[in-house]
């Protein structure tokens, strides 16, 4: 009964939403970045599924952790294979690029900030999903 | 005696009690509430057409100035000292009713619209501070935007930099993907580029050339939100002012130094998501706005105009953005 409740509840709030489509399933996906085995401080990670679907994007905190986001902040990602790169340039985090210098230098290996170059993949699971990316090599 | 059957001439003027005006003024209230949604809703849905409109006509443009000069306009070239010019807006004015503004600039020098810098100088020939420069070019102005119609520009970093505020251009040229035809310039992280959009340093994109087809490919998106921060519109990743298109490192070479890499200010190569709120390299802006959803208005090589939502895949943004690419899209 209570069940039943709830489900009309349930069905009446997805009305009232505009009967709003669920979208893909994401799960959740937390990580760490560092470089040379320190963390990096500031950056942004984006996971892109190599067999389509919306693209996540995920904020490196100052400890080098990062929660990826598709639809809602700290959602996740879709399951499956992502091919993953990181922007991350000089400046704490809370300085965006406009407040540095015109062209701020590079914190991590430039291969790893760009879609063509970068190697890293990640696997999401169908359950919550923790991911390390180790970088290292010279900085150009 | 007859007036003892006449009601007091007070007592005839009945007012509305207390509740009842309360009730009245609640009821209004309520209808109010209901309403002011919907006109918020009926205005943003204009604003987002006005905005869509604007890019319909700078595609229209680019097709006119491609059918008088069969190219579309290049995303730029250089030689010698000149730095910090200006792009395909200039290029692009007379086919939008805006060549008076093309005529004004052609007046300050021999050659104006390829060796005056107004974004860096304000002194002639460059006059930084014309009105030309700092009035603000409707067309180029997505009304939706929070951030008005002008662009202030001003770096604490680069004190020189002396327009502060100019024209504001909503929408970037697709500088092509960028997975496809990478110029890794050697300058910096910041100098990479593609050549494989319509508009890039030192293209001379042909309708023919753009073989994934004309409804296939990207020619401008639309970059018209900071998102809530507070400084998007300024630095060199920012939203510049239309009067700034590229710059080519280093500064004394001529002709141009392609292996150094270019700065592309009014094209964009079209590296994260729509509505990207991360860190970004300077030729790479993301698409943003302040359309309900986030997501954005974007014009095709055909002329044709779409919305793109906010969770658009980037492999097929990526596709779109290549025009030779040969891939197969398919968009929802």
């Amino acid at each position: 009964m209570i069940r039943a409740i709830h489900c009309t509840l349930a069905a009446a709030l997805a009305l009232a939403a505009g009967c709003a489509d669920p979208g893909p399933k994401v799960v959740p996906v937390r990580g760490k970045v560092t470089y040379n085995g320190n963390p990096v401080t500031s950056g942004t990670v984006t996971f892109t599924p190599t067999a389509g679907g919306p693209p996540a994007t995920g904020e490196i905190g100052p400890d080098g952790t990062f929660a990826m986001t598709t639809f809602k902040s700290g959602d996740g990602a879709v399951p499956g294979k992502h091919k993953v790169f990181i922007a991350a340039m000089a400046g704490p985090n809370d300085q965006l690029p406009e407040s540095r210098s015109p062209t701020p230098p590079p914190t991590i290996p430039v291969k790893y900030t760009h879609p063509a170059t970068s190697p890293l993949t990640a696997d999401v699971g169908d359950t919550e999903t923790a991911v390390t990316f180790e970088l290292t090599g010279p900085l150009k | 005696m007859i007036s003892v059957f006449l009601p007091h001439p007070r007592a005839a003027r009945r007012g509305f009690t207390l509740i009842e005006l309360l009730v009245v003024i609640a009821i209004i209230a309520i209808l109010i509430g209901l309403l002011l949604p919907a006109v918020q809703k009926v205005r943003e849905a204009a604003a987002r057409m006005q905005c869509a409109n604007n890019l319909k006509q700078l595609a229209l443009a680019m097709h006119n100035y491609h059918d008088a000069n069969q190219t579309f306009p290049s995303g730029g070239d250089r030689a010698g000292g000149v730095r910090y010019l200006i792009g395909w807006p200039a290029q692009v004015f007379p086919y939008f009713e805006e060549g008076n503004r093309r005529t004004t600039i052609d007046g300050f020098t021999t050659n104006a619209v390829t060796t005056i810098m107004p974004w860096r100088f304000v002194v002639a020939p460059h006059n930084g501070q014309h009105q030309v420069f700092t009035g603000p070019v409707k067309t180029f102005v997505c009304p939706a935007s929070e951030l008005g119609n002008l662009s202030p520009d001003s770096n604490a970093q680069t004190a020189e930099i002396t327009a502060a505020t100019q024209g504001a251009l909503h929408y970037r040229a697709n500088g092509g993907s960028a997975t496809v035809e990478l110029v890794q310039g050697t300058w910096s992280r910041h100098a990479w580029y593609s050549t494989s959009g319509i508009i890039y340093p030192q293209s001379k994109v042909r309708m023919t050339d753009i073989t994934d087809g004309t409804s296939n490919t990207l020619l401008f998106g639309e970059t018209s939100s900071a998102q809530g921060r507070a400084l998007l519109s300024r630095s060199w990743g920012g939203i510049q002012p239309w009067t700034w298109g590229f710059y080519n490192y280093v500064d004394a070479s001529s002709p141009a130094n392609t292996a150094n890499g270019w700065l592309t200010i009014d094209s964009k190569v079209l590296t994260y998501s729509i509505g990207y709120a991360g860190t970004f390299y300077t030729n790479e802006t993301p698409y943003t706005s302040a359309h309900a959803g986030g997501g954005v208005n974007v014009a095709f090589a055909d002329g044709s105009i779409r919305f793109l939502p906010k969770s658009t895949d980037l492999t097929v943004l990526q596709k779109l953005a290549s025009r030779a690419g040969g891939e197969v899209v398919t968009l929802n």
